[in-house]
């Protein structure tokens, strides 16, 4: 071969190569079709706006009975599940999770999407053209709201109680305050309750006074008065309760029914949307309790909770409740607060706040009166026509608070207060009553955390304490 | 044809005149070894036989002149010849692993002796002899390094393959398959787990295509192959016309299959007595189930059968100087031991080569082969499974009017379900060689495959008032490369020569899949559902697409023929890799010293052949999912609203740093033959040290995503591996000994913070453990049977005795993988007889007997085996199994089926794997029939197996949920079939 034609051969084998090689580069830039590549998935306001969304989305699968009941499951307000195939829920009545225990883990998963979601919003705050300083602050705002709401119900359910040790270093949840994938260590306790205090202040700060259906500013200060009743710190509470109570923006409904798709919206300081039976955000209350369908519902109430609402025949709430095989040895009793297509969930309500200042006021021996007003609404409400179950205007702190102690429990059942309530109670310097027990175990028992995941566990992660509470 | 040949005499006359020597190439036999090559030492003259085995080169004086003749599979002859008209007559020796073996590495070939990594070769004899549901279960216990278990007794079904190890996670631990070139698709979940049983890309490969297969170990031979090399790569090479003449060949064989065990199943009375107890263990009073006194169904042989196979193969060479074309058509009928199973295979191929000038050289290479599985539900799915699980003693198979009552077995007759795959593996080649120093080579080749997964229910089967549905799943993958290299060679002097490659590839693969199905149809199986019925639909999913973009080049250098050096360096980048890291570079260093040559060993006498080979380099695995790199948000079309207003959100994150997983491994070799070369060794040392590997990670839940693929673990595999051959006897009889034997130990060195659960082999409880082997079985020790209660005592993490199981329990305990394996094989000849056996061993490692927890535990709707009899019934008894029950609580857990030691079992094994017997007709006889040559062959399969494991087959590849599990979770069996057995007469004839 001549030096030309080799020269030739040479060059056309590279001209090959190099088309193949300029044509191909690009080819690798391949991405999958029918979803939305991160990069170009937040780019205006609305897009921002709909991530927002998906927060309150995400958590309204969570709230929709689900906090609630594994934390009831716990107590004494619901019986023992009797299907085999609720096994996990079984192990979560019988407060003896393990790491395998998808239903807990699952549970404690779904709580962090919206926190990461919320976090991702922090990256884009900046980038996104259009969005006014106000949107943004809003936003930021909800955000902070949703963020503290999942570490506040996080760090209640799979940790020991605030007030557990005497400085809270006890150890709490992982708080991520950032969109990263990097395992985290657990935080402290009091560090978990200072981030949601400090997420809370924020968003009473910059949320607006109306805002819908989402969070507004008299959410925020609900909730951040709720965290510090859980706290046992009554005077941090007693001015947001106050706020809230004594704005008149919301009352006590009329009816004892809080959870009818009807019920009257002054009653609702914050709720989970329902739109319909197709949008149903209330699923796992009605899924797992409703009777009037379903005579074996997966959860029925405790023989405890019924004999202490029967006792009283004047006591209305007894609707509520559903006997099975009355008199023979296979009774039970089946509750009937959730027989409903849907409803929307009451997160924060009046009944709630209003049993909570009577509390504040009554362990602070303040303003005793107001507490009495408070705790005698709910029992008017509650024993129509029987006037006796008032109590005097005059009555006692330590009265006072036996009696919203007795009736928060009766009002409450079943939506999730009952366990956190009496931890808190637990933790308490002086908790009335000595000792107190949830079940007949101590209220600091291990059992009454759930268990992390196993895939939480890492080297730098400390799991709870095995052992149950038996 | 007698053209040439007078051609060829005209051009011996004329050459006469001058200074001529000739000779003719034979074999042992005294057959002309047609093609061979002749090289005249010390010119550039070299020369191929002729049909007649026949070479002739002019020289221009006369005297001695050097000869080499070099032929594959014959060791290389070297004889001085005297120039003039005698003709001489040179034997060549046969012998596959000589030095002067050819060798097929990455993008080319080489002589053995210039090989410098670790490559096992296997030949088209020894895949053919042994009958295989898939062409690399052939594979098994005859190279050292390389783990082969086959595929259950399911027809079609694949085997795991592992060389030196694995050193993956999560990644595919599967080695690389190339076929002619092209990395040939080769996912095993393109349908998931259906039926308990994954498809098994390779089954449509016809083994009688094969020429030969090189497995390719270390990184010297490997890094050629960048970042999907590590694991090791298996080049097939297909066969090519490569003789003068016209050759015609078929081979044919009829089998039978039968399962090499079979479950022992209670019968009605035993289970009803079994049941009875358990229930008044527990309290109960009375009849604890009821049973007609009657019913006695025997599953199992409902389920099983012994299955016809038969394949017939007739091939069609044609070689000539120019010109050479192979047409290869195969049927293969193999039905397996499973009612209603078989796997038929029809396959042609044509390969031909065109010399279309003096330089430029075209090769084609195409092939199809249709395969259709006609599927049963195996394992959990049904079928046998259910036999040996839920399908109850008591439980009629038969209604009273004699038709199926409603059953697996029913379901599995009433249901038609068949998977076809359509595949064609075509490839070019034109090789141009440009002077004595450069050639070009352009390849492109294309993988094309059609998967149809056809199922028809009949309205018996779905209880509605629609005639049936029809549903089919259909894959089609397109998966196509291209190549172009510059070849150099250079040969300074007798003493230095000099080699150079580089080259450019690209390779693509989308996948498309769709699902049609119609409600409401009458009859039409295997018909495409009729898109004008009301009830049909489609869907159809989005593509998946990925792509490597590399260049590679090859230096060699050689000094005296007996020092080998080379380097080569690969760049690869992928679709896969995320955007930090686009590009991996891949480079690797070896050397071999062929100390045979040197005067210190040829002074021994007895030493015939030595070599030492060493090697360093860097090898990558990116066998993982597409678009892990990328993060998503959810599809717009298919987010939810809330509050009437809508969302988005994201669903996976992000990862710009995911990459291959690397691989630096060491190699050192040592090749001897002893008393030319009766005796050869093959001695190899490794190290293959793996980082970045990948995990599909449950990560921590906090993060807001359960799921992440990330470059995190770190694993090693150290081992040696020993390849002896003896030719004990070498005269009329003959006895040849070959053994080998691989002791590999691998240990993963971190896996980041996470823990043993981060990485889960599906639900099989084998777990990645720092310091322990990948598919560590990490669960809670079952200590005895307490003799007072009968309960199940169990260790805690700290050793103490407890009644309660608790995860938090769970130590490492064992490893699926097993210690050392090899094999053996002794062939002996006598005339034209000849006899072999090939036993294969495997020592230590675990197998984790999945189902027996609910076979051999709780009492429940399972049918349980009659192991169970050594179990607790009272007080002071001493037993195997713990007291029956029927409340899992009893065991100490109120979660069912609870893994634990008590299902562990030792998997060492030794089986009779494969006998063979044949005779040949004498070359008297086939010439008077005018035929080359006549074999037939009785061969057996799994005859014999050595075990101390009480489950069904030792040897298990089970269905797998993903490419974790299946690093993770050989040796575990959950209701596994076992192997088969076979016995197969074959008939060879070549015309």
């Amino acid at each position: 071969m001549d030096m030309k034609n080799f020269k030739l051969t040479i060059l056309s084998v590279l001209l090959t190569s190099v088309f193949f090689v300029s044509s191909c580069t690009s080819e690798l830039d391949i991405n999958p079709e029918g979803v939305i590549l991160v990069d170009s998935a937040l780019k205006t306001p609305a897009d921002m706006q709909k991530l927002l969304n998906s927060c309150y989305d995400a958590l309204a699968n969570q709230y929709n009975g689900t906090v609630q009941t594994y934390s009831d499951l716990m107590g004494d307000d619901i019986a023992k599940p009797f299907r085999d195939d609720l096994g996990f829920k079984t192990e979560i009545y019988n407060r003896s999770t393990n790491f395998f225990n998808s239903d807990v883990g699952g549970l404690y998963g779904r709580l962090y999407i919206p926190v990461y979601r919320v976090n991702t919003m922090e990256l884009y705050y900046d980038k996104i053209v259009g969005l006014t300083d106000a949107e943004k602050t809003r936003m930021r705002a909800e955000g902070k709201f949703i963020r503290a709401l999942c570490h506040f119900d996080l760090v209640r359910l799979w940790a020991q109680p605030y007030g557990y040790t005497p400085d809270n270093t006890h150890l709490g949840v992982p708080i991520r305050d950032k969109a990263t994938k990097d395992p985290l260590p657990r935080a402290t306790v009091a560090q978990v309750y200072d981030f949601v205090i400090s997420d809370l202040n924020y968003a009473i700060e910059n949320l607006p006074e109306s805002n819908g259906n989402y969070a507004n500013k008299d959410a925020a200060k609900s909730l951040l008065a709720i965290v510090y009743f859980q706290m046992n710190k009554f005077n941090e509470a007693l001015p947001l309760l106050n706020g809230i109570i004594n704005s008149g923006a919301y009352a006590l409904s009329d009816s004892l029914n809080r959870f009818n798709s009807n019920a009257a919206s002054q009653e609702y300081v914050f709720k989970f949307v329902s739109t319909g039976s197709n949008d149903n955000r209330a699923a796992e209350f009605i899924n797992r309790f409703r009777s009037d369908n379903n005579p074996q519902p997966d959860y029925n109430v405790s023989n405890d909770i019924y004999n202490l609402i029967a006792a009283d025949t004047t006591d209305a709430r007894i609707q509520f409740f559903g006997t099975m095989n009355p008199g023979s040895p296979k009774q039970y009793h089946v509750l009937k607060k959730f027989n409903e297509d849907y409803f929307p969930v009451p997160l924060i309500n009046m009944t709630q706040l209003v049993l909570t200042r009577a509390e504040v006021l009554a362990e602070l021996g303040q303003d005793l009166g107001t507490a009495v007003s408070d705790i005698n609404k709910i029992i008017k409400r509650a024993y129509p026509g029987n006037t006796n179950k008032e109590i005097a205007s005059n009555a006692d702190a330590r009265t006072i608070l036996l009696t919203v102690r007795a009736e928060r429990r009766k009002e409450l059942f079943c939506e999730g207060d009952r366990v956190n309530y009496l931890k808190r109670i637990g933790a308490l310097a002086n908790p009335l009553d000595g000792a107190t027990t949830i079940r007949n175990a101590p209220w600091n028992c291990p059992g009454l955390a759930l268990q992390f995941p196993s895939s939480e566990r890492t080297s730098i992660f400390v799991m709870n304490e095995t052992g149950g509470c038996n | 044809m007698k053209k040439l040949l007078y051609l060829v005499l005209l051009l011996s006359s004329l050459s006469s005149f001058a200074q001529t020597i000739k000779g003719k190439v034979q074999d042992g036999q005294r057959q002309p070894v047609i093609g061979a090559s002749v090289f005249l030492e010390g010119t550039k003259q070299a020369v191929q036989t002729d049909a007649m085995g026949m070479f002739s080169f002019s020289v221009s004086e006369a005297g001695k002149y050097k000869v080499r003749v070099s032929m594959v599979g014959y060791k290389m002859l070297t004889r001085d010849l005297i120039a003039g008209t005698t003709v001489y007559n040179l034997t060549i020796e046969e012998d596959s692993k000589s030095l002067e073996d050819v060798v097929v590495v990455g993008y080319g070939t080489k002589l053995r002796r210039e090989v410098t990594g670790s490559i096992s070769k296997i030949s088209s004899k020894e895949l053919n002899d042994l009958p295989v549901q898939s062409f690399e279960g052939a594979l098994q216990a005859k190279l050292p390094g390389v783990q082969v278990t086959t595929g259950s007794g399911i027809a079609g079904s694949g085997a795991v393959v592992r060389i030196r190890g694995v050193a993956s996670i999560s990644a595919g631990g599967d080695p690389l398959y190339v076929v002619d070139g092209i990395p040939i698709t080769q996912d095993y979940f393109l349908q998931g787990n259906g039926g308990a049983m994954n498809n098994n890309p390779l089954a449509s490969i016809n083994p009688d295509d094969i020429e030969s297969i090189d497995v390719l170990k270390d990184a010297a031979a490997t890094a050629i192959y960048g970042s999907r090399g590590s694991n090791g790569v298996v080049i097939i090479t297909t066969k090519r016309a490569n003789k003068k003449g016209v050759q015609i060949g078929y081979t044919g064989s009829v089998s039978t299959s039968q399962p090499t065990a079979l479950p022992d199943m209670l019968d009605s009375k035993q289970y009803v007595q079994l049941y009875q107890e358990a229930y008044e263990n527990d309290g109960g009073t009375g009849q604890g189930i009821y049973w007609d006194g009657v019913t006695n169904t025997d599953w199992v042989a409902l389920t099983t059968q012994t299955g016809i196979k038969h394949a017939h193969n007739v091939s069609v060479a044609k070689g000539g100087k120019d010109f050479s074309i192979l047409g290869n058509v195969s049927y293969n009928k193999n039905e397996s031991f499973l009612v209603g199973n078989s796997y038929d295979r029809t396959s042609m191929r044509l390969n031909a080569d065109y010399a279309i000038t003096s330089k430029l050289k075209a090769s084609l290479s195409t092939s199809f082969s249709n395969g259709v599985n006609h599927r049963v539900n195996t394992a959990w799915a049904g079928g046998l499974g259910a036999a040996m699980s839920t399908l109850l003693p008591i439980q009629s198979a038969y209604n009273a009017d004699g038709t199926l009552a409603n059953s697996p077995v029913r379901d599995q007759a009433l249901r038609k379900w068949q998977t076809a795959e359509n595949r064609f593996i075509n490839g070019l080649t034109l090789n141009y060689k440009i002077d004595d120093n450069f050639s070009a080579l352009v390849k492109g080749s294309s993988d094309y495959m059609v998967l149809l997964d056809d199922i028809y229910n009949p309205k018996e089967l779905i209880n509605t008032t629609h005639a049936g549905n029809a549903n089919r799943y259909g894959t089609t993958v397109n998966n196509y490369n291209y190549y172009a290299q510059l070849n150099f060679t250079k040969e300074i002097n007798s003493d230095n020569k000099f080699n150079a490659m580089i080259a450019n590839e690209f390779q693509s693969s989308t996948t498309s899949t769709y699902n049609k199905n119609e409600d409401d149809r009458t009859v039409g199986f295997n018909v495409n559902p009729d898109s004008t019925n009301a009830s049909y639909k489609k869907y159809t999913n989005a593509d998946q697409q990925w792509a490597f973009l590399s260049y590679f080049t090859r230096l060699g250098y050689s000094y005296k023929n007996k020092m080998f050096f080379e380097s080569t360096v690969r760049m690869d980048g992928s679709s896969k890799f995320g955007k930090n890291y686009r590009y991996g570079i891949f480079p690797a260093f070896s050397a071999s010293w062929v100390l045979s040559e040197e005067s210190f060993i040829k002074d021994l006498g007895f030493v015939s052949s030595s070599k030492l080979r060493t090697s360093y380099g860097k090898s990558g695995n990116a066998n993982i999912p597409n678009y892990q790199n990328v993060g998503v948000f959810q599809n717009p079309n298919s987010t939810p609203t809330y509050n009437g207003n809508p969302t988005t959100f994201p669903i996976q994150l992000e990862n710009p740093n995911l990459r291959w997983e690397t691989s630096w491994s060491y190699n050192l070799g040592l090749d001897m033959g002893f008393l030319n070369d009766r005796f050869t060794f093959s001695f190899e040392y490794y190290n293959k040290k793996s980082s970045d590997v990948l995990m599909s990670l449950a990560v921590p839940p906090s993060i807001g995503f359960s799921n992440y693929w990330d470059n995190v673990g770190k694993i090693t595999n150290t081992g040696v591996e020993l390849s002896v051959t003896s030719r004990n006897i070498n005269r009329d009889l003959k006895w040849t000994t070959q053994f080998n034997i691989s002791r590999n130990k691998n240990q993963i060195t971190s896996i980041g913070v996470y823990t043993e659960d981060a990485v889960g082999g599906g639900t099989n409880d084998t777990r990645v453990v720092v310091g322990q082997p990948v598919g560590t079985n990490f669960l809670v020790r079952f200590s005895h049977v307490d003799p007072v209660t009968g309960k199940p005592v169990y260790l805690d993490i700290n050793g103490n005795e407890t009644f309660t199981w608790d995860p938090k329990d769970r130590v490492s305990v064992g490893s699926v993988l097993p210690d050392a394996m090899g094999g053996i094989t002794n062939s002996f000849s006598y005339k034209n007889f000849d006899l072999s056996f090939l036993f294969n061993f495997v020592l230590g490692g675990d197998i984790y007997n999945s189902s027996s927890k609910r076979q051999l535990g709780v009492v429940t709707n399972w049918n349980m085996t009659t192991d169970i009899f050594d179990r607790w019934q009272k007080p002071g008894d001493i037993a195997k199994y713990p007291r029956l029950t029927l409340d899992t609580r009893t065991y100490g857990s109120s979660t069912p089926w609870i893994n634990t030691t008590m299902w562990l079992q030792d998997g060492t094994f030794a089986r009779l794997r494969n006998v063979t017997l044949g005779y040949t007709l004498p070359k008297t006889i086939t010439n008077k029939l005018k035929i080359q040559s006549f074999r037939m062959s009785l061969i057996g399969t799994n005859l014999l197996t050595f075990t101390k494991y009480t489950g069904l087959d030792p040897e298990i590849a089970r269905d797998f949920e993903n490419a974790t599990d299946r690093n993770m979770s050989p040796n575990i069996t959950y209701l596994t079939p076992p192997q088969e057995k076979t016995y197969t007469l074959q008939l060879n004839i070549t015309f």
